[in-house]
């Protein structure tokens, strides 16, 4: 389970002086976000283009430093730079290099293991995760040639190689085409199940029909602020829609008016 | 510690199968030394066999018949030059100094008065260089053979004019171009193993960043002390490995060589070939760590690149320093990393002692600076990322 509350971050961008052309600024990227993802739950983080949906998954995933507030992680503070809650988050940020040069298995099994599994486990997880992500005609070959979607699911499968109980996923349908999309929710609602170990998934997109079909809680984040959660009918409700992109649009923008205002 | 040695095992995998990084470490250990050799044994060559092979070129021999006479006395054979003398030794085709006689040469002589002869070079033409003092002793020797003989007549001792006597006797005919030998040779294995490591260290560092790799390595529960000190194994290894085969290699290219001088001076033993690798290896790791460092903060390989070309400019001036003091070495170039190994190198080369005082000081400042580096790259792996 992942409690997030009240997290914020600015960013300053350095100016004035000599070297720094124009006058500082400062960006916040993240105003005041907090919601609750429970375990054997999907929860969609939902939000424009530059909501601070990648701010705050990076900061869950300890990678960035919050300004306020707190994450925790089954219970224990996320500390920025440490690496304590990390053996229990399988991340997929947006950053998803693999190494070139290495097999999709080798890449694969160098972060099973520095996740702490034996060689042989890890490769026996990887057998597994080929099978269910389909990567099996291709997994002994180097990562250099493969297509977007191929990199996309080799890398989830990076992430989700030490069988971790909390899951975030920033954008993972990017890239991938329509069987392969439906191929990854199947998987996703699968890792939710009891039988896949009723795992803690959040899910950040901008796309509607991902959060509609997929998603059990969904947070919506405008401006770096959550203005709104639930189940897809709850917001449908709250926003008195029956169009979910039309919901989404009147709770995202409607809050930022009165923000603005 | 498990850790290290499987990122280490990883980062050596994809070091070894990355085609830039082993273009570089073959064509610095196979082609570095061997090429450096022949080059200089041909420089030595030359100038040996334009000492010794006593031909002079000259423009105008007939207008003096006396001076003509006394060359051929000293067993100096005389090759009229071609007329376009001055254009051929601007382009090189000609590599000795040409000496050109005035035509009332013999008259002036007769005479009394002082005829002039020109011996005419280009500055540019490093060879036309080398022929000159031959060819001015030549002619101080008809000076004074002639002046002697006309104070004989007049019956003064020709002595009165050599109120000294100037001998000279070279102790070692080789030293000069041993010396040339002994620097370049000390330069050639610096700028191998600045060079050696490069690219593998950026990839390791910059590389990460530029393809997204960084992040998702930063959210497994590893320390980044453990990434940072298993990257450096592996490239510093890399670089090890240069290092050993390029002074190995000074034994295959010694066959090269050509020049007798320059073999000789080739000749290292075992020993002394063990010594200068013990004396490289801890700056090769302190380099390494430097170079990850220094990449860290290139967001792609190409700023990274740019950045490192500081110390691949660096090395060499670092190690010039030491060309440029005049008697012995003041005491703090051991503590210079580059300045020390060059100071042991060139004592190593020369056959002096070398003592164990002499070996650690080095050993000591790398291990710093490779700490230091290595410190400031674990702080920055998580912190470039924020």
């Amino acid at each position: 389970m992942i409690r997030v509350e009240n997290l914020a971050k600015a960013f300053t961008r350095s100016g004035k002086g000599f070297w720094k052309r124009g006058s500082s600024e400062t960006v916040q990227a993240v105003g005041n976000v907090s919601f609750t993802a429970a375990d054997g739950q999907i929860t969609g983080l939902l939000g424009a283009n530059g909501a601070g949906k990648t701010t705050s998954l990076r900061m869950i995933a300890a990678l960035l430093k919050q300004d306020t507030g707190q994450v925790l992680v089954d219970g224990v503070a996320v500390q920025a730079g440490e690496q304590r809650t990390q053996a229990q988050m399988g991340v997929l940020s947006d950053a998803r290099g693999l190494y070139p040069r290495l097999s999709a298995r080798e890449n694969i099994v160098y972060y099973g293991v520095l996740h702490g599994m034996t060689p042989d486990e890890a490769n026996s997880r990887v057998d597994a995760l080929a099978e269910i992500l389909d990567l099996k005609k291709l997994i002994e070959r180097r990562c250099d040639g493969f297509s977007q979607g191929e990199k996309m699911k080799t890398a989830l499968a990076r992430a989700l190689v030490h069988d971790p109980q909390n899951i975030i996923l920033d954008e993972p349908t990017n890239g991938l085409d329509v069987v392969a999309t439906r191929a990854l929710r199947e998987f996703l609602r699968w890792l939710r199940s009891p039988q896949g170990g009723s795992k803690c998934i959040i899910f950040s997109t901008h796309i509607m029909q991902e959060v509609e079909r997929l998603c059990d809680h969904v947070v919506v984040i405008a401006h770096g602020v959550t203005v709104a959660q639930g189940t897809v009918a709850q917001l449908l409700e709250q926003a008195q829609e029956s169009d979910f992109e039309n919901a989404f649009v009147k709770l995202a923008f409607a809050a930022a008016h009165r923000n603005a205002a | 510690m498990k850790n290290i040695f499987i990122i280490a095992r990883k980062e050596l995998i994809d070091a070894l199968r990355d085609r830039r990084t082993m273009l570089m470490v073959f064509v610095i250990t196979l082609l570095g030394m061997p090429f450096m050799m022949v080059v200089l044994s041909e420089s030595a060559n030359r100038y040996e066999t334009q000492i010794e092979k006593k031909q002079i070129w000259v423009a105008g021999m007939r207008n003096a018949p006396v001076l003509q006479n006394y060359i051929e006395r000293q067993g100096y054979s005389i090759r009229e030059a071609p007329a376009d003398y001055e254009q051929q030794l601007q382009t090189k085709n000609l590599i000795d100094p040409v000496l050109v006689i005035a035509p009332d040469f013999q008259d002036k002589l007769a005479a009394g008065e002082r005829p002039a002869v020109d011996i005419v070079m280009d500055v540019a033409n490093q060879d036309s260089q080398t022929g000159v003092r031959p060819l001015k002793l030549l002619l101080q020797g008809f000076n004074s053979e002639a002046a002697g003989l006309n104070l004989a007549m007049r019956g003064v001792s020709p002595d009165i004019l050599n109120v000294v006597e100037v001998r000279e006797r070279h102790l070692s005919r080789s030293a000069d171009s041993g010396a040339q030998l002994k620097s370049a040779l000390s330069l050639m294995l610096m700028l191998t193993m600045v060079s050696a490591g490069l690219y593998a260290a950026i990839d390791t560092s910059a590389g990460e960043r530029e393809r997204g790799s960084l992040e998702p390595l930063m959210m497994t529960p590893v320390s980044s002390w453990e990434f940072t000190t298993g990257k450096w194994m592996a490239v510093g290894a890399l670089t090890m490995l240069v290092v050993v085969f390029s002074v190995l290699s000074i034994f295959p290219a010694a066959y090269l060589v050509r020049n007798e001088t320059v073999r000789i001076m080739m000749q290292f033993s075992i020993s002394e070939l063990t010594l200068m690798i013990l004396v490289l290896l801890p700056l090769a790791l302190a380099i390494t760590a430097v170079q990850i460092a220094i990449a860290i903060n290139g967001k792609s390989h190409k700023e990274a690149q740019a950045r490192c070309t500081v110390l691949v400019v660096a090395a060499p001036l670092v190690s010039m320093v030491g060309l440029f003091k005049q008697g012995a070495d003041p005491l703090w170039f051991k503590w210079v990393p580059l300045l020390g190994q060059n100071q042991l190198m060139g004592k190593i080369l020369n056959n002096e002692v070398v003592s164990m005082a002499d070996m650690l000081i080095p050993v000591l400042s790398c291990t710093l600076i490779t700490f230091v580096a290595l410190w400031y790259v674990s702080k920055k792996l998580r912190t470039v990322l924020m």
